[in-house]
Order: structure tokens, then C-alpha cells, then sequence
């Protein structure tokens, strides 16, 4: 194992181009990767010629090959942009940038090879813009945050002076395409001399594994993670990691004492932002506030909550901050969190709270938790988006009518009948990303139906296993499909079923899998208008099962015979 | 079921208002010809008035009159609009 460094730790000093060439700068249970072939690596890409005069975009799910390009073109003078992700979405939005594309894009650039073998030197310019990263997006547009190495160091030392790595490898469950996996599952293994893991550790399963085969210094982990360990402490080793940090989204305290249980190590919660940087932390176990990083100073003007630190470009200036905080102590800031500060949006010409519709839904009985947003239709009226218990959601038109008026009588009591929510999406949990947000870019989505009147509401995906996905969905009343068919008593024709089967199997599968033929169509009971149903897509070898129920029975089954690789010696089914 | 207390122009002006306002959980069926349709019944204020004014005119070829008054008295119900419509259509 690499000794520790005890130097204070360094981005601009570069100390991965230091050291001996045999040490171990990455590893896995099977496999190690020494600072010689690192050094190569960067190497390799400091030398890499790049179209001049513009700015490049990485995104590389592997760790080792992006720490490689990331270090390579820091080395050669570049500003790296970070996707959250490579969707068609994203792609668009950096080809509108003109971005040279690396790593893994469909049509990614490809580098000529290096013009020369020189050595990078060992030292960085602090003031060098080193990355580009995007807001979460849950309370906008996505936005450009620009960070220089200085920066990013900063956190890094504050990580550090606050909980020195112990010996052992950095691993994590967060991508480094994002703040929180970049400063602290990656660069501070960089910056400290400690190993990085060279896979993410997605999976409870694979984190037991990793656990038992190499000692890991820090667990840089986040809520979508620890909330979905094993429950019992069957099957995790008895070696426990260093300590478990979480940031990025709030962390519930049944999962922070389950997984302080499981794996017995301490875990930190780390608040902060994309804009800001870390922020404050604590030990969720134990404290309900939270106390500032040594190099952050908070204080309130009245409802706003200024902020000072050296993540920012202005580090002796006071930025605003978008969260309410109430102030406990001032020197070191101690303080208690209270969420986003409000947006104040005009529905019709009357101003109303977004905060205060979802607070009010919030204590409706049943009601677990609720979002509420303007939505682009009917003159810019209110959606809602509610997170209800399962025995309180409503199954079909009249149930869901009912619960509809009963949420809008409980609202009118305390707002105006026009800015009451017109639009309602139940779910049983928010759906969020891989960092445990609802981002705004999502909420729109489960009111895609209102713009494509022959989609239903695609409410919930719930992902089982990597061979079985379920997907809630919803018949609007006011579905294309449903007019004429029939004028007395309207159902969903089995073709509109088939469609909507085909397009999630291509969607969530069809990546990996194509299919020649379906076989074995049958529609037990019609879907009704107003229904809620759950589609369920179920792999088994190549072929794909697809069912559409609801409370009241089956209504669509079929299956999508999979492509044989040989077809004169596959067996038909 | 199909509400058969509606004509078939009742019918097809709870159409017109569910297309107009973009009323999601409201099927023709569940609007009752005789109560309101603002406030307590169906819910509507007095930006869809504006709205359904606009679907009236492109729906029918009815201009409503600047007299607040009786246009809330056509606007009482299901009932009263499909009356005002069978009146003045002229589409």
C-alpha cells in the first residue's frame, strides 16, 4: 500500500507526478494500477493537440481514463467542462457551446496522437479555471459554474484539516462528473497521495466486496446509496471504512443510523452547493445542526443567509446563499437548515408561493411530500407534483377526481382560486437522479402527456433489477387514443398498449437488446380512462415480457422474441 | 357510464370546456348540466371566464357582450351556456 503524504494537500503541486513509478495511485479487488502508467496516461494527453481556441468537454464514466484526460489537460492549459451526463439533451446543449466532445459521446472527438513525449512540470497555476461543472438544475435551468484549481484545492485542505485520511483507498458511489464525487471521491486522493478506486461502487453488493478486499480510507457515498443498503449485517464484512461521508442531497436519519450500524463507521453529512462548494457538516447520528467549515463564515440578513468562503470566486466578499438558515452561534457558525428560500411566481396576475401551495399539501393526511411548479399550459397554471402513501393514491378517474377536489378544497381554504394547482401527478416517491434531487428538468417530464396527447402519464420507474423495470403510468381522460373508441364508454385500444409496450422496451432496453417479433398478445381487461396502472418490463434470456395492470386486473401481456445472434441454431419459442 | 341526463349540445359544449381549459380530470360525464360551474361546482375562475369567452367565439362564432352581468347568468351552468349556444350559434 502507498504511504500517506503528509504534506498539506496539493492540486497545484501536482504530487501524482511525484513519487516512486512502482507506487499504487488506483486499485480494485483485482486489479492495481501504479503512478508510472498514471504518469504515461497524463502524459499522453498533455501532449494530445487540440483544436485551438476552444474548450473542451469530458465525460467518462471510468475513473482511471478520466482522471488520466482530466489531469493530461489540466497540464496542457485547458478549462474541462463536466456534464452531470451524456443524454441527447446534454450532447445538444454542449454542440450549442461549441465544445470539443472527449470520452464517452456518440459522435466524441477523437484524438490524434500526442505531438510530443514531453514531461508535464510539476506545478499548476492556482488561478488556472480548471473545471466547468452545471447546477443541480432543481431550482432552474442548469448554469456553468467555474472553478479554478485554487478552488478546488481549498476544499480539498478543508476535507482534510477536518478528517485527515486515514491509510487506504478513496472509493465512491458518486460519479465524478459532479461536485461532490470530483472534490471528494477523486481529487482529494489526488491531492493527498491516497488511492482511488478505479470502479464506482454502485451497488450494496459489490460495496460489501470492495469492503472485504481492500482497506478504504473514506467512503464518499450520497443519499440515493445509503438509503438502499441491506438491512441486516449479513454479508458486509466485519473491516469497516475509515469514515462515510454523504453530501449532495438531504440524508434521512434512519439511513444515517443504518449505515453508521452496518458498516460501524462515522458518518459525515457535508452541506453545501454547486455554486458554493462545501459548506458545513455534521455527524447526522448524532447533531441536528450543522457547524460551518473552518474557512466558511455565515451570518443572516435578515431572511437572507450570506456566505463567505474560498470556494468562491470572491472569497472576502459576501455571496447570498439560497437556502434559510437559523444562526445558533457565529464564531465557528453553528446553525439549522430550512430548505430553499422561496419562489414567488404570478399565476394570472396573483402572487403565490410554490413554497407555501407544498407546504399546505405537505398536511394533507397521506400526503408524504409535494412539489409544486408553473406549467406552460392553460394560461401558465400551477402543477403539482404529490407524494402520496400507496393505500392513500387514487386507482382510478373517480377515486383520483375525488382526491383532486378534496387536495383543492384543502388548499383553498388558504389561497386564491386561481392559483390553486390545475394539473396533478401522483407518485409514491419523487423521482430523482443519481444525486438524490428532483431536478426541475424532471418534474417537467411527468407532465410531458400535456404537450404529446397520445403518451400517457409516465409516472414512476422503479428500477427492480437491471433485467426488470416497472414503470407507473396514467391514462389521461383526454387521450388521442381514446376519441371514438368508443363514444359511449371510451377504453385504450390494444394498439395504443403495444405502442407505449414497444417504446419503454426500447427505451430501458434496447441499448443492449433488439427483438424481431412479439408473440402471445392478449388484453385480459380494458384500461379505462383515468387508470392507473403499472407496466412491467421483465428480461428473460434474450426475450422480453411486458405486462400492464392495475388494481382491477391484467390488461396487457406480450412478449418481444429477441434477435437470436445464430439464427439457425437458436431455439423459437 | 354515460351521463344520459345530457343533450347531445350539452355534450359537446362540456367538450368545448374541457378542450379550452385543459381540464384534466373532468370527463363530459361528470359535469351535472345543472350545477355551477364556477366556484363550489366545478371550480372554475374567472380566468377560464376569459378562456371559455375566446372558445365560445371560435367554437360557435359567439361574441359575448361586455355586460358582466349576464354573461355570469349564461355562465351559471352547463345548462344555461348550451342555451346561449343553441340561441346565437352561427357557426
Amino acid at each position: 500500500m502507498t504511504p500517506s503524504c503528509h504534506a498539506a494537500p496539493s492540486l497545484t503541486r501536482c504530487p501524482w507526478l511525484s513519487g516512486a513509478v512502482n507506487d499504487i495511485v488506483a486499485l480494485s479487488g483485482q486489479q492495481v494500477r501504479t503512478r508510472g502508467e498514471l504518469i504515461q496516461a497524463i502524459r499522453s494527453w498533455a501532449n494530445t493537440p487540440l483544436p485551438a481556441g476552444r474548450d473542451v468537454a469530458l465525460y467518462d464514466s471510468d475513473p482511471w481514463r478520466f482522471t488520466a484526460a482530466l489531469l493530461g489537460l489540466w497540464h496542457a492549459g485547458h478549462r474541462v467542462w463536466l456534464p452531470g451526463d451524456n443524454l441527447p439533451e446534454t450532447v445538444n446543449h454542449l454542440h450549442q457551446r461549441d465544445l470539443i466532445l472527449l470520452g464517452e459521446f456518440p459522435q466524441a472527438w477523437v484524438p490524434p496522437p500526442p505531438v510530443s513525449d514531453m514531461m508535464p512540470e510539476p506545478g499548476l497555476p492556482p488561478e488556472q479555471e480548471a473545471v466547468v461543472l452545471f447546477t443541480s438544475g432543481s431550482s432552474g435551468e442548469p448554469a456553468p459554474i467555474f472553478r479554478t484549481l485554487g478552488q478546488l484545492e481549498a476544499e480539498v485542505a478543508a476535507f482534510e484539516r477536518h478528517w485527515p485520511l486515514a491509510q487506504g483507498v478513496v472509493i465512491s458511489q458518486v460519479s465524478h462528473q459532479h461536485t461532490w464525487g470530483l472534490t471528494a471521491g477523486l481529487l482529494r486522493a489526488l491531492a493527498t497521495s491516497h488511492p482511488f478506486g478505479l470502479e464506482i461502487v454502485t451497488w450494496p453488493e459489490t460495496l460489501a466486496e470492495w469492503l472485504m478486499n481492500v482497506p478504504v480510507s473514506a467512503l464518499i457515498s450520497s443519499p440515493p446509496q445509503l438509503s438502499r443498503l441491506p438491512e441486516s449485517t449479513t454479508g458486509m464484512p466485519d473491516r469497516a471504512p475509515g469514515r462515510i461521508f454523504s453530501a449532495a442531497a438531504p440524508l434521512p436519519h434512519d439511513a444515517a443510523v443504518q449505515a453508521e450500524a452496518l458498516m460501524g463507521s462515522e458518518l459525515i453529512e457535508i452541506y453545501g452547493s454547486s455554486e458554493s462548494g462545501a459548506i458545513a457538516w455534521r455527524r447526522p447520528c448524532q447533531d441536528t445542526t450543522w457547524q460551518a467549515l473552518d474557512d466558511v463564515m455565515l451570518r443572516c440578513d435578515g431572511e437572507r443567509t450570506l456566505l463567505r468562503s474560498r470556494r468562491l470566486p470572491e472569497p472576502e466578499q459576501w455571496h447570498e446563499q439560497a437556502d434559510h438558515i437559523q444562526l445558533l452561534d457565529e464564531h465557528p457558525a453553528r446553525f439549522t437548515l430550512h430548505g430553499r428560500a422561496d419562489r414567488i411566481v404570478k399565476v394570472a396576475g396573483k402572487r403565490v408561493s410554490l413554497e407555501g401551495l407544498a407546504h399546505h399539501l405537505k398536511a394533507f393526511p397521506g400526503v408524504l411530500d409535494a412539489r409544486c411548479l408553473t406549467i406552460d399550459h392553460s394560461g401558465g397554471r400551477v402543477g403539482a407534483i404529490v407524494a402520496m402513501s400507496s393505500d392513500c393514491i387514487a386507482h382510478d378517474h373517480d377515486t383520483r377526481r375525488a382526491l383532486i377536489s378534496d387536495l383543492r378544497q384543502h388548499l383553498a381554504r388558504a389561497f386564491e382560486p386561481v392559483v390553486l394547482p390545475r394539473f396533478w401527478r401522483f407518485v409514491q416517491r419523487f423521482p430523482v437522479n443519481a444525486q438524490g434531487k428532483l431536478t426541475r428538468a424532471m418534474a417537467r417530464h411527468l407532465f410531458d402527456d400535456l404537450d404529446d396527447r397520445r403518451q400517457p402519464r409516465w409516472l414512476d420507474l422503479e428500477s427492480s433489477t437491471p433485467d426488470q423495470q416497472r414503470i407507473t403510468l396514467e391514462i389521461p381522460e383526454r387521450l388521442a387514443a381514446l376519441e371514438g373508441h368508443f363514444p359511449e364508454r371510451p377504453i385504450v385500444p390494444g394498439i395504443a398498449l403495444i405502442h407505449w409496450a414497444r417504446q419503454q422496451a426500447e427505451r430501458l432496453f434496447g441499448e443492449q437488446d433488439q427483438w424481431r417479433d412479439m408473440r402471445r398478445v392478449r388484453f385480459p381487461a380494458p384500461l379505462l380512462p383515468g387508470d392507473r396502472a403499472v407496466m412491467t418490463l421483465s428480461r428473460q434470456r434474450g426475450d422480453l415480457n411486458i405486462t400492464v395492470a392495475s388494481h382491477r386486473g391484467q390488461h396487457l401481456q406480450m412478449r418481444l422474441l429477441g434477435v437470436d445472434p445464430m439464427p439457425d441454431h437458436g431455439e423459437s419459442s | 357510464m354515460a351521463n344520459t341526463s345530457l343533450t347531445e349540445l350539452e355534450r359537446d359544449v362540456a367538450n368545448m370546456i374541457i378542450e379550452a381549459l385543459e381540464l384534466e380530470d373532468i370527463t363530459a360525464d361528470d359535469i351535472e348540466p345543472e350545477a355551477p360551474l364556477f366556484g363550489d361546482g366545478l371550480g372554475l375562475d374567472s380566468i377560464d371566464a376569459l378562456e371559455l369567452g375566446l372558445a365560445l367565439q371560435k367554437r360557435y362564432g359567439i361574441r359575448l357582450d361586455s355586460d358582466a352581468e349576464e354573461n355570469r347568468e349564461h355562465f351559471a351552468s352547463l345548462r344555461q351556456l348550451s342555451a346561449l349556444v343553441a340561441e346565437r350559434r352561427s357557426d
